[in-house]
């Protein structure tokens, strides 16, 4: 566990680029190249460029190497877009002015690198330098002085991270898979015994699958099919579930088809939760680590929060305690206990209430909401975390924390 | 009688020799005990108080201080660190020089531990290579990989180079005098593979004043999972002959300095009896005393680092399985004490019939931390783990040892040498099981009786723990071992041959370039530092030119100018008295020559 809560936004895209601009045949065209080799930020990328290009009355483009026939992300059309199909001539021309672009942001980002790395080596070796003996005290002291301004001036402030595109997630693209494609996935999932006829429900719990195994029964018994995707840690078959999993004949294709077709899904990864937001379908994120990550964007979202606990005394902290600066910033004394059986289940039953009766959120969960985005924007100046998946322009997402736990925090 | 010098890494590693050392101090030698690092991880320190307590031959206390510790050079490796070393090490020429020789030691080390795990055999190690890697400064780890690529000769030729380097280092005088004054009869050392370990020097002291000396080999894995054995000493003294196979293979040590003695840190094992009754430690540690239980015992933050999610996992696999036997088996955890802290996050209450044993809060160096430790053993019908040497200890008390191979500890598994002893050693000691599917059916047989253990525990036993039969105690025959070796006349001093006399002042330009390389600095910080050094002591001189003008030169300037301003306004004064005396003296003349006149004039 490393010495900060994971910013790993950033780090899902090589070099943040923001699509390019341009005029084809007289329309606005929004240009983006997207990192179809990381697979965890590309439904986000591809979400904000829909949005993006649709509230500019723009159309989009997307420069890959992969087909998208190949791919079954980048195959989702979106119905209310146009996209444009780069190739020949033009498709030349576009990835040309996408290259120059994307070299003119890495000469900037590699210089600010640069001068980053420079400052702190200057810093060591003043710190170095001022651990001379020999020369005079005050001498020393100045050294010192100067190598501290040099660190403080080399230290990325936490605002300047690439945010986690909140507010251009928040509205839905809908998008469907080529009738090819549908065709073929919705076959092979027919064959594997998921009746279109069924309503269904995906899971894909990597870490503690067992603690889904008494939410499939009760999905069951409300007639719901249980389908299990995901890189599974162990093949262990949850009771009445189809298990993609451990199926030889699992497929990205079939993953994402079983996901656009499900009435909500329960994750606990934030890729799966992303790829969510594309597909539009509901989602209950289980275990985040911090509240800023994982809270959902969409009002149809849900997330529970693993329990904190204090490493040093063994006691359990309140989910309000993952909000505090200083929690924030060092967990190496703070572990997390996974949420149980029955606090999944009572997840789920609130998920499966709220798609089929509607969304209620309890005054506690809008507390919760409030004091997450107060406490994102306090700390976006001073916390990496808190800026890089905190408030975007003070929208922290429409979705809410699982009632059990948030009126347990509120109480 | 012999005198024994016994040097340890810390305190930690007494647990491995206690009773052989009291042994040895039963027998009438003087066994001194020396720790590089003293340190009180885990209330070590209280294990070397009770055995100088415990016989007045045993001596405890700190071997010489290194002027680079492996710990400090690994320090100043920290490039994320915002604390830099000293632009110049305290103390002389001396200790400047003794710096820049430990710095290309533990260089030449680390590099050499670093290669090893480019070796085929290692293939698989990703983990242990990676752990190699993050401890060598990162300038030389493209040229080690560089190496390794190019194939077996020339790594092979690239050790060698290594390893006359290694030869050229010369020891240090301090070490020297410390192995000399303690004018021992045996020199061992444990456990001398730790990556970088600076604890070869005191082989090279020992083969220099023409002392014997002995590598202990501690544990299971050390020979395996750790660094290389960089200057052989003159025996080696292993637990089994797959120790001795790897000693040979491994690390290049010739069969014949080899002693085998079994392993002498499980003795306690093998005469232990319950301290309680069956009832009443059930009841002791919170489980149903009616059912059978499986003791799950915790592995270390290398092996499993995020241990806790599996335990749960395997826990709600029991309770939910189809088997009604496995279903309602109780559950011990038994965290490593190294590693405790993480298991704080399980929370027992939400299963019947589970418990964690020791608490997490305990001290791991307790009177009774063997008693309990040995009940929960004995009365478990089973002993699950990932890959820890308790699995060693179940084996030994006669209970069936289980593991599953989780794809989250493959690099502990799999990616270890050690692990496949347990598997696949005469038959191995532990059943491991590739999916939880598959473990539950085993442990269901097992806990039924339908599987019996013992005979393959025996086997185990008698192969890698008491090779010389199952009777007969490891620790007396590391004992006699000992006692032999002690007898044995001391070889003749060796001193550096005239090529490595040669060799030492291009060593040392070495040594000191591996000083200034161990900072792990980017290298256009080295060509500009001379430039920086020069700024600095330029900005110095105008410093203490400042001060001495301060100091010095102005109060006398002042002290001129005052003295002028006193001599400028004395001289004025004096003219202006003596002006005014002459004004007086005019006017007088002046009215007395006017008073003439008048008396003259009629």
């Amino acid at each position: 566990m490393g010495s900060e809560l994971k910013t790993h936004y950033s780090k899902l895209l090589d070099v943040h680029l923001d699509p390019i601009r341009v005029n084809v045949g007289g329309r606005p065209v929004l240009v983006v190249m997207p990192d179809v080799s990381r697979i965890e930020g590309l439904s986000v990328e591809l979400l904000a460029t829909y949005n993006r290009a649709r509230a500019e009355h723009a159309d989009a483009c997307l420069l890959t190497s992969v087909e998208p026939s190949h791919h079954p992300l980048l195959a989702l059309e979106p119905s209310d877009l146009r996209i444009v199909h780069a190739d020949g001539v033009s498709g030349a021309w576009l990835r040309l002015l996408w290259r120059m672009a994307a070299v003119e942001r890495r000469a900037v980002d590699g210089w600010s690198r640069a001068s980053r790395a420079f400052r702190v080596e200057w810093s060591r070796e003043l710190r170095r330098q001022g651990g001379d003996e020999r020369l005079p005290l005050e001498l020393r002291g100045w050294l010192r002085a100067r190598a501290r301004r040099s660190l403080a001036k080399a230290a990325v402030p936490p605002g300047a991270t690439t945010r986690f595109p909140r507010r251009l997630l928040r509205d839905r693209v809908h998008a469907s898979l080529p009738s090819g494609m549908l065709a073929e996935a919705s076959a092979t999932a027919r064959a594997l015994g998921i009746d279109p006829a069924v309503p269904t429900v995906t899971v894909d719990v990597r870490r503690r699958p067992d603690t889904c195994a008494s939410v499939s029964s009760w999905l069951a018994n409300r007639g719901y099919c249980v389908v299990r995707v995901g890189e599974a840690p162990d093949p262990v078959p949850v009771r009445a579930t189809i298990d993609l999993a451990s199926s030889r004949q699992r497929t990205p294709l079939l993953d994402l088809f079983v996901l656009s077709t499900s009435r909500f899904l329960v994750c606990d990864s934030l890729e799966a939760q992303h790829v969510a937001y594309l597909t539009n379908t509901p989602s209950l994120l289980l275990n985040a680590h911090d509240p800023f990550s994982g809270y959902p964007v969409r009002d149809d979202g849900l997330f529970t929060l693993s329990t904190p606990v204090d490493l040093d005394t063994g006691q359990t902290l309140t989910p309000d305690a993952l909000l505090h600066e200083a929690r924030l910033k060092d967990v190496r004394d703070c572990g997390f206990r996974d949420n149980t059986a029955a606090e999944v289940l009572a997840a789920v039953q609130e998920m499966h209430d709220g798609v089929t009766a509607g969304w209620s959120t309890s005054p506690g969960q809008i507390r919760f909401r409030d004091r997450v985005a107060a406490a994102g924007e306090a700390m976006a100046a001073r916390v990496a975390a808190a800026a890089e998946w905190g408030p975007d322009a003070g929208f922290i997402g429409d979705g809410r924390l699982a009632r059990w736990q948030a009126e347990g925090s509120a109480s | 009688m012999s005198r024994i010098l016994f040097v340890m890494l810390h305190p930690g590693f007494i647990r491995y020799y206690e009773g052989a050392l009291e042994g040895l101090a039963g027998a009438g030698h003087e066994v001194r005990l020396a720790f590089e690092v003293s340190h009180d991880k885990l209330g070590a320190n209280a294990l070397a108080r009770r055995l100088e307590a415990a016989s007045p031959r045993i001596t405890c206390g700190d071997a010489p201080t290194r002027s680079d510790s492996v710990r400090d050079f690994l320090a100043r490796l920290d490039r994320s660190a915002t604390r830099s070393g000293l632009a110049r090490q305290r103390g002389g020429r001396r200790e400047a020089r003794e710096h820049a020789w430990e710095s290309l030691a533990t260089t030449v080390r680390l590099i050499l531990d670093y290669l090893r795990f480019l070796e085929p055999a290692f293939a698989r190690a990703d983990k242990l290579r990676d752990r190699a890697e993050k401890r060598l400064p990162r300038v030389y780890v493209p040229v080690v990989r560089a190496v390794a690529a190019a194939g077996g000769r020339t790594r092979r030729a690239f050790a060698a180079v290594l390893r006359a380097v290694e030869r050229a280092i010369p020891t240090s005088p301090a070490l020297e005098a410390f192995v000399r004054g303690q004018r021992p009869d045996l020199l061992l050392l444990t456990p001398l593979i730790e990556l970088g370990s600076q604890q070869v020097d005191y082989v090279k002291c020992a083969r220099r004043l023409g002392i014997r000396s002995a590598l202990c080999v501690a544990s299971w894995d050390n020979l395996t999972s750790k660094g290389l054995i960089r200057v052989i000493p003159d025996h080696v003294i292993v637990w089994n002959d797959v120790q001795k196979t790897e000693a040979v293979a491994l690390h290049g040590v010739p069969p014949d300095r080899v002693v085998v003695t079994g392993a002498q840190v499980f003795d306690r094992w093998f005469d232990a009896r319950p301290s309680r009754s069956r009832e009443a430690f059930c009841r002791a540690v919170g489980l149903d005393p009616d059912r059978p239980f499986v003791l799950y015992v915790g592995s270390s933050t290398f092996v499993a680092p995020d241990e806790v999610p599996f335990a749960e996992r395997w826990i709600a696999r029991l309770r939910d399985s189809g088997d009604p036997t496995v279903a309602s088996l109780g559950v011990l955890v038994r965290p490593h004490p190294a590693n405790a802290r993480q298991w704080r996050t399980l929370d027992p209450r939400i299963w019947p019939n589970v418990a964690i044993w020791p608490p997490i809060d305990g001290d791991p160096n307790g009177p009774d931390v063997h008693r309990d430790y040995f009940d929960s053993l004995f009365y478990s019908s089973a002993v699950v783990g990932i890959n820890t040497s308790a699995q060693l200890e179940a084996g030994i008390v006669g209970r069936p040892v289980l593991t599953v191979r989780a794809p989250e500890f493959a690099h502990s598994q799999a990616g270890t040498l050690h692990f496949q002893h347990l598997v696949s050693a005469d038959g191995g000691l532990v059943q491991a099981a590739a999916t939880l599917d598959e473990h539950v059916e085993q442990l269901g047989r097992v806990v039924r009786g339908e599987r019996d253990p013992s005979e393959a525990n025996r086997r185990f036993v008698r192969s890698f723990i008491r090779p010389h039969g199952e009777d007969v105690a490891a620790g007396g025959v590391f004992v006699g071992a000992i006692e032999t070796l002690a007898r044995m006349p001391p070889p003749a001093p060796r001193g550096p041959s005239w090529s490595t006399v040669l060799a030492r002042p291009f060593a040392y330009a070495a040594a000191k370039a591996a000083g200034v390389l161990a900072e792990d600095r980017p290298l256009w910080v080295y060509p500009l530092r001379p430039a920086v050094t020069a700024a600095v002591w330029m900005g110095a001189t105008v410093f203490w030119a400042r001060t001495a003008m301060r100091e010095h030169v102005r109060p006398r300037i002042k002290r001129l100018r005052r003295g002028a301003q006193r001599a400028r306004h004395e001289s004025a004064h004096a003219v202006e008295k003596r002006w005014k005396r002459a004004r007086r003296r005019a006017r007088r003349a002046l009215a007395i020559a006017n008073s003439a006149v008048r008396r003259e004039q009629p």
